[in-house]
């Protein structure tokens, strides 16, 4: 491993990286003892920084936390990586319930952007990182959109779920899924705007190569008042041709 | 729901527990805990996330999020690992930054950029903090750093620049900000030592 990397312990516990280099350095701390101990103490030393600007806020926040919080079920311990069961396929209007995990799943998708270029020299690949900033802006102007709405959607044998966020603003939507078992050999997954002219393709779900769950940017909502999610052929279908095992109506 | 007063964040709980055990609590769905945790953190968070944010609504909006995450996913939390405090703060940093970096965050961003000198960053917080050991400490520690240190870590950390953007502000090359930080914080770190 190269010493140099090792100097970007302080950018990483200050989070002054840009999302290539963090996972870059993520997986270097995932094999440098020495570097996790470092970065551990560099977060507590960042803390006292924030405790030195400390402020009071409003007693109205107090009260709005708690209230959420009251309403807020907590996740499950990490070592129980149990499968969610939430109720069954009912859109939830919710949007912060849903944030995290699609914040995450936008972080599984700037990896999975990235993970083309990792292992090159940060200063080179320019276009390639120029590319892959653009679709993370994509995501994150999508997510932040003011009147970003999502649904979540439950298999017909109940095993999956899917999770769409659109903004009918920005006429761009994402859609993630968890759960999701590996496509059968020489299929794919592929997701579709079903409205009244029919049904369109969103796109495919797991390309080739990449993990269950990245996340789907699409956009052209249409008139699209439900999303589904079929098997297809390897290489996807103009129009499905099974029926959809995942099948939910889009947030309004 | 208990119902604790709204102030109470001087005067310790019967069990004088600290932010580590009752954050092991919350994480066992406690919500008292979490009550009597809420003023131990929120001041910081808060005070941290509109250093970085400036606008006062937004950073509110962030806090309530970052102590729902807190919550959300105290089950994450090990003591072993640090101290609850550094965890929730750690976790303020990222979410503010987030915002900060997100396309709307960047177009405010822009547009402040430039005039602030990151001494005035600090000046500033001075101004808005009552007087404070920790506040005292921390800018003793704070000058002992050279002026490229303390203003690569002041930008970095209070203002939510990428070590790119500290370079091009100071006008410094992106490896002495890589290492200037580092040595920056080592320094703190030092200087600090274990919290109060």
């Amino acid at each position: 491993m190269s010493p140099e990397i090792h100097t970007l312990a302080g950018a990483y516990a200050l989070h002054a990286l840009n999302d290539l280099e963090r996972h870059q350095f993520e997986a270097h701390l995932a094999e440098c003892p020495d570097c996790q101990q470092q970065v551990a103490e560099f977060h507590a030393t960042a803390a006292r920084l924030a405790m030195a600007v400390a402020e009071q806020p409003s007693n109205q926040l107090r009260r709005r936390v708690l209230d959420e919080i009251s309403q807020t079920r907590q996740d499950p311990p990490p070592v129980s990586e149990t499968p969610r069961r939430s109720s069954k396929g009912k859109a939830r209007p919710a949007r912060r319930r849903w944030a995290m995990p699609l914040i995450a799943a936008a972080a599984v998708l700037v990896a999975l952007a990235f993970g083309v270029i990792l292992g090159h020299n940060l200063d080179t690949r320019r276009d390639e990182l120029t590319t892959a900033q653009a679709r993370y802006q994509d995501l994150a102007r999508l997510l932040s959109a003011p009147d970003l709405r999502t649904a979540t959607g439950q298999s017909v044998n109940g095993d999956s779920s899917a999770t769409v966020a659109v903004s009918r603003q920005l006429d761009q939507g994402v859609l993630t899924t968890a759960d999701l078992p590996a496509a059968p050999a020489r299929h794919t997954y592929q997701a579709w705007l079903i409205g009244t002219t029919g049904p369109r393709s969103a796109g495919l779900l797991e390309p080739a190569g990449t993990p269950a769950g990245a996340p789907l940017l699409f956009s052209g909502l249409g008139s699209s008042d439900k999303i589904g999610v079929t098997v297809e052929p390897e290489g996807g279908s103009a129009q499905p041709t099974t029926t959809p095992f995942i099948l939910f109506p889009m947030p309004t | 729901m208990m119902n604790v007063a709204s102030d109470e964040h001087r005067t310790p709980d019967a069990g004088h527990r600290s932010p580590d055990d009752l954050l092991v609590r919350v994480a066992k769905g406690d919500e008292a805990a979490f009550e009597q945790l809420y003023p131990m953190v929120a001041g910081p968070v808060f005070g941290l996330v509109r250093r970085v944010l400036r606008n006062v609504a937004q950073s509110e909006e962030v806090t309530q999020e970052v102590l729902v995450e807190l919550w959300r996913t105290a089950s994450r939390y090990h003591p072993d690992r640090g101290s609850a405090m550094t965890w929730v703060l750690t976790l303020a940093h990222r979410r503010a930054v987030d915002r900060v970096r997100s396309v709307q965050g960047r177009a405010d961003l822009e547009q402040r950029a430039g005039a602030q000198s990151a001494d005035r960053a600090f000046d500033e917080v001075t101004e808005t903090v009552a007087a404070n050991l920790e506040r005292e400490q921390v800018r003793r520690c704070l000058s002992s750093l050279t002026d490229v240190q303390r203003e690569s870590i002041t930008l970095a950390y209070y203002g939510g620049r990428t070590y790119r953007e500290v370079a091009d502000l100071l006008r410094i090359p992106l490896g002495t900000v890589k290492t200037r930080l580092r040595d920056g914080l080592i320094r703190l770190r030092d200087c600090l030592g274990e919290p109060r």
